[in-house]
C-alpha cells in the first residue's frame, strides 16, 4: 500500500513537473515570437499582369522592413519579419494565402489589386488582423472596412478629376472599356457619373473580360459610336494592349486612363501618344529616393513609396503605443488615433474616417513635356 | 456597314485558328478515333518555344517561329506514334487515352509555365506582319490575312492529299476498316506518322500565332481546344471537312453577335446554341454528301 502510494507521488511530481516545463517552454517561445519578432506579410500579384506593382510594393516594403530592423527595431525591441507571397492576383490563392499568414501570426499585412484587398477584407475584420492596401482604388474598398487602410484614393475621385479635364479640352462623347472585375466596373460607373453630371455623354461601353489581352472586338464595336475620346478602364500592363490595338484597327481617338495607367510601359508607348492620365504626385524624400535608385535603375514608383510607408507608419504605430507587443486591434487602435504619420517616403500623410489616405490628383499628358 | 464588314473580317481571321484546330482534331478523330487533348500541348509547345527562343537568343523572330513550329510538330508526332501506341499495346482503349491525352497536355503546357511563368508572353512580330490591309475603317493586319491563308489551304491540302495521293487513300482505307487495312499490308506506323505530322502543324500554326499577336497563356491553347472539340461534335464525328468550315463560322459568328450583345457574351452564346444542336441532334451535322465527296 505505503509503495503504491509512493509510486503515485513520484507519477503525480513527475507529470506536474513536464506539465511546467511543457508551459515554461510556452511562454519561452510565445515570448520571443511577441516581443522579438513582428511578421508582416505581404499577398501581392509577383507574376502575370499587375506583376510590376507587386514588385514595386515588395521592394518598398523590403527597403522599410531592412532600415527598421538595422535601426534596432521598433521600440528598439522588435524586429521585422518580411513574408511575401505570390498571389498572382488571384483572389481565391491570396484568401488562402491570407488564412496560412493569419495561422503564422501576422497581424499586419499588405496587398494590392481591388478583387484580392475586397476578398481579403472580411478575414482580416474577422480576425482583427490589419490590412494595408497599397495600391488598389475600387469605391467598394472604402466601406466595410474596419481593419482595412488604403493608401491611395479611391478611384472615383481620380475619375471626377479626369472627367474635369477631358471636358476642360473640349471632348463630349466618350466611349469606355473596362475589364469585368470590381475595379474595372467601379471605373465605368465612377466616370459615367462624373461625365454625366457634367452634360456630356456616353456613346458607348463595352467590358473585357478580366485578364484578357485581347480588345479587338471590343474596340472595333466602341470605333463605330465615333466617339471623342475611349476612357480605358483598365489596370496596368493590359493598358499597353488596348492602347496597341486601337491604334491597329485604325483609331486614332484621344485615350483616357487614370494613374492606372501611368507605367512606363505606357507613357513610353509611342501608340499612347496624347493620353490623357490622372496622376498621383508626390515628392519622393532624397533619402528614399537615394537609397532606392542605389539598388535600382530608375527612381522609385508611388507604388514603391507606398511599399514602404505602409511598413515605415509602423513605427509611429509603436511609438504612440509605447508597448513592445503589437497585436492586429493595438495596430489599428493607434492607426485611427494619429492625427499624421511623419515624413517617411515623401510628405506626411493622414488617414480619413473611411480608412483612406488624403493625398492630391493632378493629371497630364502622355508625350506632353510639361 | 463598315461595322458589320469589319467584324467579319475580324472575325474570319478569328475562326481561322479554330478552323485551323478543328481541321485537325477531326483528322486525327477520323482517322484513329480518339480524342486527341493533347493537341493543346503541341499548340502550346510552338507558342512557347517561338518564344524562349526569341528571348534567349540572337536569332532572328522568323527562324524563332521556325523552330516552334517542327518542335511543336515533334511533340504532337512523339505523342501519337509513342505514347498512344504503347498504351494500346497494353489494352488501353477509350477512356484510358483520353486521360493518358489530359495528362500528357496538363504536363506539357504546365512545364513551359513553370519555366516561363504564368503571365502571357509575347514575340514582338515583324513589322511587315502587323501592317494594315484595306482601308482606314475596314481591314486586318498582314499576319491575320496570313492566318486566314493558312486555314484555306490547310483545308484544301488536306482535301487533296485524301483524295488524290497514295498516302491519303491508304489512311482512307485504315479510316474505314483498320483490321482490313493492317492485312493488306497497309504500314500502320507511317500512317501514324503523316497524320501526327500534319495534324501537328494544324495545332502549332496557332500557337506561332498568338505568341506574336496577345500573348501565349496556359489557358489559351486550352481554350483552343474546347472550342475545335466543340466544332468536331457538331458537325458530327470524323467529318473533318465541316469540322473546319463550323470552326471558322465560330470566329465569324462571335464577332457578329457583337452587334446585339455584349462581348462577353458571344462565346457563351456560340457554346449554347452547340449544346441546343447537339440536344436536338446528338451525332451532329455528319452530312454525307460531304464526306463521300471528300473520300
Amino acid at each position: 500500500m505505503k509503495r503504491t502510494g509512493k509510486a503515485t507521488t513520484l507519477m503525480a511530481v513527475a507529470g506536474l513537473s513536464i506539465t511546467m516545463l511543457g508551459c515554461s517552454a510556452d511562454a519561452t517561445g510565445d515570448e520571443s515570437s511577441n516581443t522579438d519578432t513582428l511578421k508582416v506579410g505581404a499577398l501581392l500579384p509577383l507574376s502575370g499582369s499587375a506583376a510590376p506593382y507587386g514588385e514595386y510594393i515588395r521592394d518598398g516594403a523590403q527597403m522599410a522592413v531592412d532600415k527598421i530592423n538595422a535601426d534596432g527595431g521598433l521600440n528598439d525591441t522588435t524586429t521585422l519579419e518580411l513574408e511575401v507571397l505570390d498571389t498572382e492576383g488571384m483572389p481565391d490563392k491570396a484568401v488562402t494565402q491570407m488564412q496560412q499568414l493569419i495561422g503564422d501570426d501576422s497581424p499586419y499585412v499588405l496587398s494590392t489589386l481591388s478583387s484580392q484587398t475586397l476578398a481579403l477584407n472580411p478575414i482580416a475584420n474577422q480576425n482583427e488582423t490589419v490590412l494595408v492596401n497599397a495600391g488598389a482604388q475600387s469605391n467598394a474598398l472604402g466601406v466595410d472596412n474596419d481593419y482595412l487602410y488604403n493608401q491611395l484614393p479611391l478611384i472615383d475621385d481620380e475619375y471626377e478629376v479626369l472627367a474635369d479635364q477631358l471636358d476642360e479640352n473640349g471632348h463630349t462623347t466618350a466611349a469606355i472599356i473596362n475589364t469585368n472585375d470590381d475595379g474595372g466596373r467601379d471605373a465605368a460607373s465612377s466616370f459615367i457619373e462624373h461625365w454625366e453630371s457634367a452634360d456630356n455623354e456616353v456613346v458607348a461601353h463595352e467590358e473585357a473580360e478580366h485578364g484578357t489581352t485581347d480588345f479587338r472586338a471590343q474596340l472595333q464595336k466602341l470605333r463605330s459610336s465615333d466617339a471623342d475620346v475611349l476612357v480605358l478602364g483598365i489596370f496596368g500592363e493590359d493598358t499597353v494592349d488596348a492602347v496597341d490595338q486601337t491604334r491597329e484597327i485604325g483609331w486614332e481617338v484621344t485615350l483616357a486612363n487614370t494613374s492606372w495607367a501611368n507605367i512606363p510601359q505606357v507613357t513610353n508607348n509611342p501608340n499612347a501618344e496624347g493620353m490623357v492620365l490622372t496622376t498621383l504626385p508626390y515628392e519622393p524624400a532624397s533619402s528614399f529616393a537615394d537609397q532606392y535608385s542605389q539598388n535600382h535603375d530608375a527612381g522609385p514608383t508611388i507604388f514603391v513609396a507606398n511599399g514602404y510607408d505602409a511598413v515605415m507608419q509602423l513605427t509611429t504605430v509603436a511609438e504612440h503605443s509605447g508597448e513592445n507587443t503589437l497585436d492586429g486591434e493595438s495596430i489599428k487602435l493607434q492607426l485611427d488615433s494619429i492625427e499624421e504619420f511623419p515624413e517617411q517616403a515623401s510628405t506626411s500623410y493622414n488617414y480619413s474616417d473611411l480608412g483612406v489616405i488624403n493625398r492630391p490628383i493632378g493629371t497630364m499628358t502622355v508625350g506632353d513635356e510639361e | 456597314m463598315n461595322l458589320t464588314l469589319q467584324l467579319i473580317l475580324s472575325g474570319a481571321a478569328a475562326g481561322s485558328l479554330y478552323a485551323l484546330f478543328s481541321l485537325g482534331l477531326s483528322f486525327v478523330y477520323t482517322t484513329f478515333k480518339h480524342f486527341h487533348i493533347a493537341a493543346a500541348a503541341s499548340m502550346a509547345t510552338a507558342g512557347y518555344t517561338a518564344y524562349i527562343i526569341a528571348d534567349t537568343t540572337d536569332l532572328p523572330v522568323t527562324m524563332a517561329l521556325a523552330i516552334g513550329l517542327v518542335v511543336g510538330i515533334v511533340i504532337n508526332v512523339l505523342i501519337g506514334t509513342q505514347l498512344y501506341p504503347a498504351l494500346e499495346k497494353r489494352g488501353a482503349e477509350g477512356f484510358v487515352i483520353f486521360l493518358a491525352s489530359l495528362g500528357a497536355m496538363t504536363a506539357i503546357v504546365y512545364l513551359f509555365v513553370l519555366i516561363v511563368g504564368s503571365s502571357p508572353v509575347r514575340i514582338e512580330q515583324p513589322a511587315m506582319l502587323s501592317q494594315r490591309l484595306g482601308t482606314s475603317s475596314i481591314g486586318i493586319t498582314v499576319l491575320q490575312g496570313l492566318a486566314i491563308i493558312c486555314a484555306i489551304a490547310a483545308t484544301l491540302i488536306l482535301r487533296y492529299t485524301l483524295t488524290s495521293t497514295q498516302v491519303g487513300k491508304r489512311i482512307l482505307a485504315y479510316t474505314s476498316s483498320p483490321n482490313f487495312a493492317e492485312l493488306i499490308g497497309i504500314n500502320t506506323n507511317r500512317l501514324r506518322l503523316v497524320t501526327y505530322a500534319y495534324s501537328g502543324v494544324l495545332f502549332s500554326l496557332p500557337g506561332l500565332y498568338v505568341v506574336m499577336d496577345t500573348g501565349i497563356t496556359s489557358l489559351g491553347p486550352e481554350n483552343y481546344f474546347v472550342i475545335g472539340i466543340m466544332c468536331t461534335f457538331v458537325a458530327g464525328l470524323g467529318n473533318w471537312l465541316l469540322s473546319a468550315i463550323i470552326g471558322g463560322s465560330v470566329g465569324v459568328i462571335q464577332y457578329i453577335l457583337l452587334l446585339i450583345v455584349p462581348a462577353q457574351w458571344t462565346l457563351a452564346i456560340v457554346f449554347g446554341v452547340f449544346l441546343l444542336l447537339l440536344t436536338f441532334k446528338t451525332e451532329g451535322f455528319s452530312l454525307k454528301a460531304f464526306r463521300s465527296r471528300s473520300a
